[in-house]
């Protein structure tokens, strides 16, 4: 299978549409594929199915949040070598970090600011990529 | 008693000159007497003689009765306490001798008248015995007179010397006796002054007021007692004025008390060793009851009052101030600042501090609600936000729109205005997150270089788009440049100040470059861009300006860029500050970071 950047599969995970609908269209027009989830526990079952090269995931969602997908999706071997980025707008204004830090200690490879140009967003998810 | 010592003595001598002297005079009489006794037995037979030649003569019986007269005063003259001793006798002698050659001169005149011859030879003889006798005796007299007076004289002259040792001795016992008065009298005297002046001694060294002087003192009528009494009367004095003058104070104390009992505030004045002079109400209540210092005090709050940094801030005459400090439940704005008082040859003296501890807690949570009401607001607009922004990226990527003038012009605006929306809403999070406290620093190893450019990796997007030059200078010399701080915080300075720079550039480029110093990692962010003027530097880093930068940048950030960057570094240990810029050529920010990294919290 061909894994250069632009042929990688995607999964983007956000209860929002709008967010999703935005960062799909400009993942696909630079040439990835992408398929998308609406909570976590959506998230872990796509992930076991299509094994995406990345997650790019929400943290505070309904259903079940980014954090404890991460963690389910590490403890499966199957998916824990997926690497996995969340896409926070700081969900807890009175906390804003705490989930960062969880998500990072918890194994999370970055995080990116929602409201990023989508250039730099691109740049960052090939950044990842080729790590 | 030595007065009775001298008359006696004075006495006892004049008596003695006065006796010698009648002694002599008396002695010196009889001699004459004796002499005209001798003389006048002489004469009266001399007369008797011449009678017998011529009995009727009447000159003859006259001198005869003279005679008489005179040998009778003679001896009646003779004194009689002059015989004494040995001559004892003479004197009944003499004076039977002058009565029997009275009575044979009578006899014989007698006989003589009668013209009886018959017995004259006889009694002539008879005479001439007995004056010869009277002539012997006083003869004798004045001889032994003579040999008694000498010795009378060295008597009287052994007398007089012992008189004069007296007088001498009299002297040196009145000399002596006044010395001893004048010692006791000097006592009766200097007892009564030290006494004196051992009360001054105890009221001078703060003994209490109502020293007095004792009524034996008092009533002395000398001048030791008038002493006493204007010592007594001066104590009264002092006492008066103290009282008045502690009054004055005590008002004085009581209006400054009830001034600082009125603040709205915990007052503390203290001493140059952090001794608390004085408290209001409020610092009293705050004050630990079991230990009321400062320094127990300071350990109270939250972050707590560190004394010796307030110490050496006292004594370098700077303050001291928390802004905010946990005390229990409430909030308190903590400050210090020194009491500096002009002293002598215009040198300030610091003679303490006052310390004021100002309740926030109302402030402080009226300020949370807004702040969480302003964050949970502007978290809100963080996602349509987003999603604003994307799809109007979407539709420049568009062919159709960015092939049409009018519509790139006007999504290009769109895209400008979401952008800035978007970083004041972020900048505007991170200044609540950062003023609230909420932000927590993760410590860990960092390769501050390797971290730089990943960020300008990021970035490189935008400085392509403006054709600019951006590179990082780093010296071989350099080494090891991983820093135990806080990724993220340093990344977010990274990309602010880098983007600032970029943004305000427009032809030349971007540089940053690492320098190392004896405790600091300087990271300098050069620009060839359009500078900032000096009225605009002194307001770079002040958030209360930020509102004029805002207004300013009417395409760009919030400006609250610099402000919570300075921010970060601080909380890192580190700084930031405008190293240099000019109008027209550029800026230079530096961002220090210790090398020994941050302590963790």
């Amino acid at each position: 299978m061909d894994t250069s950047p632009e042929q990688a599969l995607i999964l983007l995970v956000d209860d929002e549409a709008d967010i999703l609908s935005v960062y799909q269209a400009k993942l696909e027009k630079v040439g990835f594929r992408v398929v998308t989830a609406s909570d976590g526990a959506q998230a872990i079952q796509v992930a076991a199915e299509k094994h995406p090269d990345l997650i790019l995931m929400d943290m505070k969602m309904p259903v079940m949040d980014g954090i404890t997908a991460q963690s389910k999706l590490k403890e499966d071997p199957a998916t824990k070598d997926i690497k996995v980025v969340f896409l926070t707008a700081f969900s807890d204004p009175a906390n804003p970090e705490i989930d960062i830090r969880t998500a990072k200690e918890a194994g999370a490879l970055d995080f990116i600011k929602k409201g990023i140009g989508l250039d730099e967003f691109v740049t960052k998810v090939r950044g990842y990529l080729a790590k | 008693m030595i007065i009775a010592i001298v008359v006696i003595s004075g006495t006892f001598l004049i008596l003695f000159q006065n006796y010698a002297e009648n002694y002599y005079q008396m002695f010196t009489a009889n001699v004459i007497n004796e002499y005209q006794l001798g003389d006048s037995a002489a004469q009266l037979t001399k007369t008797y003689s011449s009678l017998l030649q011529n009995i009727n003569d009447p000159g003859l019986l006259a001198q005869y009765q003279t005679d008489l007269n005179a040998i009778n005063t003679a001896a009646s003259n003779l004194n009689q306490t002059a015989f004494s001793g040995e001559n004892a006798s003479d004197y009944e002698r003499l004076h039977n001798d002058v009565s029997l050659l009275e009575g044979y001169i009578a006899n014989g005149v007698a006989n003589t008248k009668q013209g009886d011859f018959s017995q004259s030879s006889n009694i002539l003889e008879q005479v001439a015995n007995t004056e010869n006798s009277i002539q012997q005796d006083t003869s004798n007299l004045i001889v032994s007179y003579v040999s008694n007076s000498e010795q009378e004289q060295k008597n009287v002259n052994a007398t007089e010397a012992l008189a004069r040792t007296i007088e001498t001795m009299t002297i040196i016992i009145m000399v002596i006796g006044i010395i001893l008065l004048a010692l006791l009298f000097s006592s009766r005297l200097s007892k009564p002054i030290m006494r004196l002046a051992a009360l001054a001694e105890t009221v001078s060294a703060g003994g209490p007021l109502t020293t007095h002087v004792n009524d034996d003192l008092m009533k002395m009528k000398n001048e030791v007692g008038s002493l006493a009494r204007s010592f007594n009367r001066m104590v009264l004095d002092v006492e008066k004025r103290i009282d008045t003058r502690t009054q004055e104070l005590q008002w004085e104390r009581a209006r400054l008390l009830a001034s600082i009992n009125s603040l709205p505030l915990g007052f503390l004045l203290l001493d140059t060793t952090g001794v608390i002079l004085l408290s209001n109400r409020i610092a009293q209540e705050l004050l630990p009851r079991e230990d009321a210092t400062l320094a127990s005090l300071g350990k109270l709050f939250v972050p707590a009052v560190d004394v010796s940094e307030f110490d050496r801030l006292m004594r370098t005459r700077q303050s001291y101030e928390l802004q905010e400090a946990k005390l229990g439940e409430r909030s308190f704005h903590v400050m210090a600042m020194p009491v500096v008082i002009p002293g002598a040859d215009e040198k300030d003296e610091t003679i303490g501090s006052v310390f004021l501890m100002e309740d926030i807690t109302k402030e402080k949570a009226l300020d949370e609600s807004k702040n969480a009401f302003l964050a949970i607001a502007a978290h809100e607009m963080r996602t349509p936000l987003t999603v604003i922004r994307g799809n109007t990226e979407l539709l420049l990527d568009e062919p159709s729109v960015s092939a049409n003038t009018g519509f790139k012009t006007q999504v290009e605006s769109i895209l400008r205005s979401t952008v800035r929306l978007l970083n004041i809403v972020n900048d505007f999070l991170d200044v609540q997150n950062l003023e609230g406290g909420r932000i927590s620093l993760k410590i860990e190893p960092v390769d501050v270089v390797a971290l730089l450019r990943d960020v300008m990796r990021d970035l490189s997007p935008l400085v392509q788009k403006k054709g600019l030059a951006f590179s990082v200078d780093v010296l071989p010399d350099l080494g090891a440049c991983i820093l135990n701080i806080d990724k993220y915080r340093l990344q977010q300075i990274y990309i602010n100040l880098i983007s600032n720079a970029i943004h305000y550039t427009e032809s030349g480029g971007v540089t940053i470059s690492f320098r190392k110093e004896e405790k600091y990692m300087k990271v300098l962010f050069g620009d060839t861009g359009i500078g900032i003027d000096l009225e605009e530097q002194s307001r770079l880093f002040k958030k209360f300006e930020t509102g004029r930068v805002f207004m300013q940048s009417k395409e760009y950030g919030s400006g609250l860029g610099l402000y919570i960057s300075r921010f970060l570094a601080h909380l890192m240990g580190g700084d930031l500050v405008l190293e240099k810029s000019e109008v027209g050529k550029g800026s230079v920010f530096c961002l220090t970071l210790p090398l020994e990294g941050v302590a963790k919290k």
